[in-house]
């Protein structure tokens, strides 16, 4: 009798044990294919090193964490792809998304299976402002970056403003943001040309001259990626940089958009980076670096440390949380106000109301340097996270 | 007798699907049937009339956006945005073809890529109404169509609807008319057909049909998107319909099958899906000539 008491507390034993190293499992979605391939590629990393850390610390709650990376193409075929995370994988948590339009269309079907969804880069505000109760985003987004923008814009003496960026939503959004945001803070601006070159262009040269034309004092862009490069090539010729006194972008501090310019960069430009691989000079910082270009050769882009910030919030989300059930995850993220995390670029909090993380936005003007191939950001500027905390709809 | 043998075992199969398939499975299968309707569809103008459409996403994509814009803004339950997604896919197909089915070959084809890029170009920026690339998400079609089992048999359901009417269409005087235009438009004109009244008239109801495909899209997504109106849907059924052999009545369907089995499995293994995925598709075109239905040897009306 009493030896089948102990037989049983041993297999107890060994059960919950196996049970505790069971690992927690992550469906990640990023763009790994197609033209933008090189942005997936980078968060891909920025999960890796993550969870290579997270897993030789213990992994969490005892548990390591075991990464399954899918790319998700167009809407239709991201939904297919979180669908087979879901109900193949069984993951428990969804992760990661670049593009604004993929985030919309999973977010509700992550929220119908009642997976957590955590997006790390698409940065479409209305993702958020959908109110879903299991999508958490632990980066920035557009509007933060315009509002950001604006502030510092209202700043400046500047009155006549233009805008370029590429026409879609992203694009108008961001330009509609700042432009509203900069009346408030400064009402006597005025816009003397807005362009919409199509998303992908190869040829700005019509409204580089169209810009040039309506001479303007200051130009905001919401161009990125190639986008930014190519408009980036063909102005220099044309002497544009050199006839506008301001430039800002909220997205031109992208490792992905600086490299490829290279030396060619024009001196000046003001850009965000959401997040910056030189700032903050933490030893921290430091040693993630070194450790992410040890790693794969590279210096983590903004993506990059935005994925391997997103993975660790999770992770200290799961830990408060003390079990991966989706509501005490999301209870976690929302208790006391809040989660607040400390990440390397500072502090990141979770708005309980609507799931979006707000933190210091990381700005600075490019420049060229002998120590790296591609411009770097010199002076920095950060915007404290209280200039970018908009109103939202939803409510806790 | 044999033929009977295997409809029946088709049928069981189709049948018993949802009961045997684990969830994933399920709802690539879903996909599958979705894929097969589209391409039965557009199958009707293409192996019936010789025509090639390259605007077929048009229909498609308005189907699908008539549903969800239906649910999302007037409430209408799911199954009563059916008839509306059909009939404006119908509407649309009507005034495109107008407009196509007058010119011939590549003209044609031309024409109606030029159309639904139109089409989607309207439905991309149109943001106070379609949403714009935002698409329109977040929809739910109802407690029973969420769920997958019911989802399956609607689109079977629809799916072999679409299928029977292609195989009637094709025995009756319509289709020997329509082929008859086809192999030779004069000689078909001195004997009293009139060209594009039967074109026409084939044209919409394969529009139409497509429509059907978008509405069934929507609840398994539920979101539409503008990707849907997009020049690579057209090609999608494309591939699919010449994938499984445009010649064979289940050639759509076959290729249907291949096509999404394949893109699943291989987007669910490599990155470099698009680059294995159109090898397979080369090498089947390549030594399939007349789709997988060639396979069998079976040839429509034998």
């Amino acid at each position: 009798m009493k030896r089948w008491t102990i037989v049983l507390a041993l297999a107890t034993l060994v059960g919950s044990y196996a049970l505790a190293a069971e690992p927690i499992k992550i469906g990640a979605l990023y763009m790994l294919s197609g033209n933008f391939a090189n942005y997936g590629s980078a968060s891909k990393e920025g999960v890796q090193l993550a969870v290579e850390e997270i897993n030789a610390n213990g992994g969490v709650l005892g548990r390591p964490i075991e990464v399954t990376f899918a790319d998700h193409g167009s809407p239709d075929q991201a939904v297919r792809e979180a669908k087979r995370l879901i109900l193949e994988n069984k993951v428990n948590f969804l992760f990661g998304i670049d593009s604004s339009s993929v985030s919309l269309a999973v977010a509700p079907v992550a929220n119908e299976y009642k997976v957590p969804l955590i997006v790390t880069h698409a940065a479409t505000p209305r993702l958020t402002e959908m109110c879903l109760p299991y999508v958490f985003r632990t980066s920035n987004n557009a509007r933060m970056d315009s509002w950001a923008a604006a502030a510092f814009a209202a700043k400046q003496p500047y009155k006549r403003w233009a805008n370029i960026g590429p026409d879609y939503e992203f694009g108008r959004v961001s330009w509609e943001d700042f432009i509203t945001r900069l009346k408030e803070l400064k009402p006597d601006v005025e816009v003397v040309s807005e362009q919409w070159p199509k998303f992908g262009s190869s040829d700005y040269s019509s409204y580089i001259t169209a810009l040039m034309r309506a001479k303007p004092e200051a130009v905001f862009s919401s161009l990125w990626g190639g986008d930014f490069v190519s408009f980036g090539k063909q102005a220099i010729p044309f002497g544009f940089f050199k006839t506008i006194r301001f430039y800002v972008n909220p997205t031109g501090g992208a490792l992905q958009a600086l490299e490829p310019l290279g030396k060619n960069t024009p001196e000046g430009m003001l850009v965000s980076a959401r997040y910056w691989f030189l700032y903050p000079e933490t030893e921290a910082n430091k040693a993630f670096v070194k450790k992410f270009h040890d790693k794969f050769g590279d210096y983590p882009s903004y993506n990059a440390g935005e994925a391997y910030e997103g993975m660790k919030m999770l992770a200290a989300a799961i830990e408060k949380a003390g079990s991966i059930d989706p509501d005490a995850v999301k209870a976690a993220f929302e208790a006391g106000g809040g989660l607040k995390y400390q990440a390397l670029e500072g502090l990141k909090w979770m708005r309980p109301a609507d799931h979006q993380v707000f933190e210091d936005l990381v700005w600075g003007y490019t420049k060229n340097t002998d120590k790296y191939p591609f411009a770097i950001l010199e002076p920095i500027v950060v915007v404290p996270a209280k200039d970018t905390i908009y109103p939202t709809k939803c409510s806790k | 007798m044999k033929a009977r043998g295997w409809l029946y075992l088709i049928a069981a199969t189709l049948l018993a699907a949802p009961w045997v398939l684990p969830g994933y499975a399920l709802e690539v299968a879903i996909q599958v049937l979705i894929l097969a309707l589209f391409a039965t569809a557009f199958n009707l103008v293409f192996a019936e009339t010789g025509l090639l459409s390259f605007g077929h996403a048009a229909f498609f994509g308005v189907g699908a956006y008539t549903s969800a814009l239906l649910m999302q803004r007037a409430s209408w339950p799911y199954l009563l945005t059916l008839p509306a997604a059909v009939g404006t896919a119908a509407a649309l197909a009507l005034l495109i073809g107008f407009f196509s089915v007058r010119t011939s070959r590549i003209y044609f084809t031309m024409l109606t890529l030029a159309f639904a890029q139109l089409v989607w170009a309207v439905v991309h920026k149109w943001y106070a109404f379609t949403g714009g690339d935002n698409g329109v998400t977040g929809l739910q079609p109802g407690q029973l169509w969420s769920d997958p089992h019911a989802l399956y048999y609607l689109a079977l359901l629809l799916t072999v609807v679409t299928f029977l009417l292609a195989v009637r269409l094709h025995l009756a005087p319509f289709g020997y008319a329509l082929r008859a235009i086809r192999d030779n438009q004069a000689r078909a004109e001195a004997v009293g057909l009139s060209p594009f009244g039967y074109l026409l008239a084939a044209f919409t109801l394969s529009g139409a049909l497509a429509g059907a495909a978008g509405f069934l899209q929507v609840a398994w997504q539920r979101s539409a998107f503008p990707d849907f109106l997009y020049w690579t849907k057209s090609a999608e059924v494309i591939i699919a319909t010449i994938l499984g052999g445009a010649q064979s009545i289940l050639g759509p369907s076959l290729g249907s099958l291949v096509f999404v089995e394949l893109g699943a499995f291989v987007q669910s293994h490599t990155e470099y899906w698009p680059l294995v995925l159109g090898l397979v598709l080369l090498g089947l075109v390549l030594f399939l000539p007349r789709g997988l239905a060639g396979l069998g040897g079976a040839r429509a009306g034998d």
